[in-house]
């Protein structure tokens, strides 16, 4: 049992990493949407509040994720698959309109990064439910 | 397709795009030298591989990724040899601290110094107005997640120094998105005349979010310039009955919360009218709220009917149209909410537009020291003030 629990926590390692860095990015991009927002105020504030939203669910989500929260988790999807749908209306939106991706950067904050969240989160899950194999010689013993 | 791929390339590529959404040439040895990353792979795995948890292969693997980054840019940088010199020294302390993490041993300090140096020379040349592409962006988000590793807290050191470092990180993230608006835009006001002329001449770069395409430097023919002043004139005529904003708003503009000095009141039946550049029939207002709270028409901008169509240039080098690249749309409410960030994300809840039509305004207030282009914000203002005080 505890190779699982080691193995959970080592993925949940990386996952909160990934986290951190995702809310820096998050919280960068809130600020330029405030800062945007008094440049262009048609958008009413609207970008900001979302960013600010979704940058604070990614801090205090990955700052308190553990192997046995798994609301935590819910959430983290939920705000990963939100990044990841508007990535792939804006990656539509490239390829229709200049025949390009979007910019490296772009694909590895909004692309790279929701889904290896997505994935560490899974494979953690997986793995703290996964059956322990016990050897025949400690099953006698 | 092909004409527009064509015109797109012309405009995105290094004729009138920003490089911050590029990748610079000079910069492409460094992509290519992350193909040394799977070789290094390889040699380890015949010596053996070590026993690393998965946060310290990561760690491992982006300090190679950025050492080897470093060592291309070394080789393909022409900013003389004094940058290969601090590109193979960087490449080196980052292959030194990589060799050390393979070995089991934690980065350290030499790690932290190592990733904050790399990190705040990249900060420096943005804010000395070297333009910053996708390659140095990468790296540095590579540096700024090797960063998080290394300051990451043991399980046993305290909360406190858990926030720091969360912290830092963030400090990290918004310094590297700040130096690097500020390094495209400095770029850009290189060469003062390419921004309020709309177009950019070899060597000169477009400020982040609008693509210029690329002007030979000559003056304008004789009957260029006579196409220009005509087509002046010809707006100014029959745009004078938009004086009033009502009557704009009874032919379909919108002109509702008109505010600031350069209000664009666009009219979308005739944005897909298919006019092109018909002085009757702007497909947008430009307004100003002069000091008094009167509203001034101070232009028109003129919008090609679809992407990737180029603006017919009636006056050569004097009327040269624009398009914008990697502009933010709002959806609730509809509205434009900023550009693309250095760091690959619009704001939540809005799209990147990646290319609009091409674009001209037209400034039919007498007296306009560019009557297409930009119009010089200190004039503007003054003319404004001018007519307040008239009043």
């Amino acid at each position: 049992m505890d190779t699982n629990r080691r193995h959970t926590d080592e993925l949940l390692d990386v996952a909160r990493v990934l986290l951190l860095v995702q809310g820096a990015v998050l919280f960068a991009t809130t600020i330029e949407a405030l800062i945007w927002s008094l440049i262009f105020p048609g958008a009413a504030g609207t970008p900001f509040l979302m960013s600010a939203v979704a940058a604070v669910l990614v801090l205090v989500a990955g700052a308190r994720l553990r192997a046995d929260r798994s609301w935590m988790r819910r959430i983290l999807y939920v705000v990963e698959t939100v990044i990841l749908v508007n990535l792939v209306i804006d990656l539509a939106l490239a390829v229709v309109i200049t025949g390009h991706v979007p910019p490296i950067v772009a694909l590895l904050t909004r692309f790279v990064l929701p889904l290896a969240v997505i994935g560490l989160l899974r494979a953690s899950t997986r793995a703290a439910v996964a059956p322990v194999a016990v050897s025949p010689l400690e099953a006698t013993s | 397709m092909n004409s527009l791929l064509a015109h797109v390339d012309h405009v995105i590529g290094a004729a009138g795009g920003s490089p911050l959404y590029e990748i610079g040439a000079e910069h492409l040895a460094g992509v290519i030298a992350l193909l040394v990353l799977p070789i290094g792979a390889l040699f380890l795995r015949r010596r053996g591989t070590p026993d690393l948890a998965p946060l310290q292969w990561l760690l491992a693997g982006l300090l190679a990724a950025s050492s080897a980054i470093h060592a291309g840019l070394a080789i393909g940088s022409d900013h003389g040899a004094g940058l290969s010199v601090l590109f193979i020294v960087d490449a080196v302390l980052l292959g030194l601290v990589t060799r050390r993490v393979l070995n089991g041993s934690p980065a350290g300090r030499l790690g932290v110094a190592v990733l904050v140096g790399s990190i705040g020379a990249y900060w420096v040349s943005a804010l000395r107005g070297e333009a910053p592409d996708q390659v140095g962006l990468a790296t540095k988000l590579i540096e700024i997640l090797a960063l998080a590793i290394v300051v990451r807290p043991a399980a046993s050191q305290s909360r406190l120094r858990s926030v720091a470092g969360s912290i830092a990180i963030v400090t990290f993230a918004l310094g590297t998105a700040t130096s690097s608006w500020i390094g495209a835009f400095r770029a850009s006001a290189a060469e003062p005349g390419a921004i309020t002329g709309h177009h950019v001449h070899a060597g000169s770069v477009a400020p982040p979010g609008t693509i210029f395409p690329e002007v030979p430097l000559r003056d304008a023919t004789p009957a260029e310039r006579a196409a220009a002043n005509n087509m002046v004139e010809a707006a100014r005529i029959a745009l004078a009955r938009y004086a009033d904003p009502a009557v704009a708003a009874a032919d379909g503009y919108h002109v509702n919360g008109l505010a600031g000095i350069d209000f664009h009141a666009s009219n979308p039946a005739y944005e897909h009218d298919e006019r092109v550049l018909d002085p009757a029939h702007p497909e947008t207002l430009v307004y100003a709220v002069a000091p008094d709270g009167r509203p001034v028409l101070m232009g028109a901008m003129f919008l090609m009917p679809k992407i990737g169509s180029p603006g017919p240039t009636i006056g050569g080098p004097l009327t040269v149209w624009h398009a914008h690249q990697h502009v933010c749309f709002s959806l609730t409410p509809p509205a434009l909410a900023g550009l693309l960030s250095p760091l690959g994300a619009c704001p939540i809840g809005t799209i990147d537009v990646p290319l609009t039509p091409e674009m001209i305004h037209i400034w039919i207030v007498p007296g306009a020291p560019e009557p297409f282009g930009d119009l010089d914000e200190a004039w503007k203002r003054d003319y404004l003030q001018a007519i307040a005080s008239r009043s």
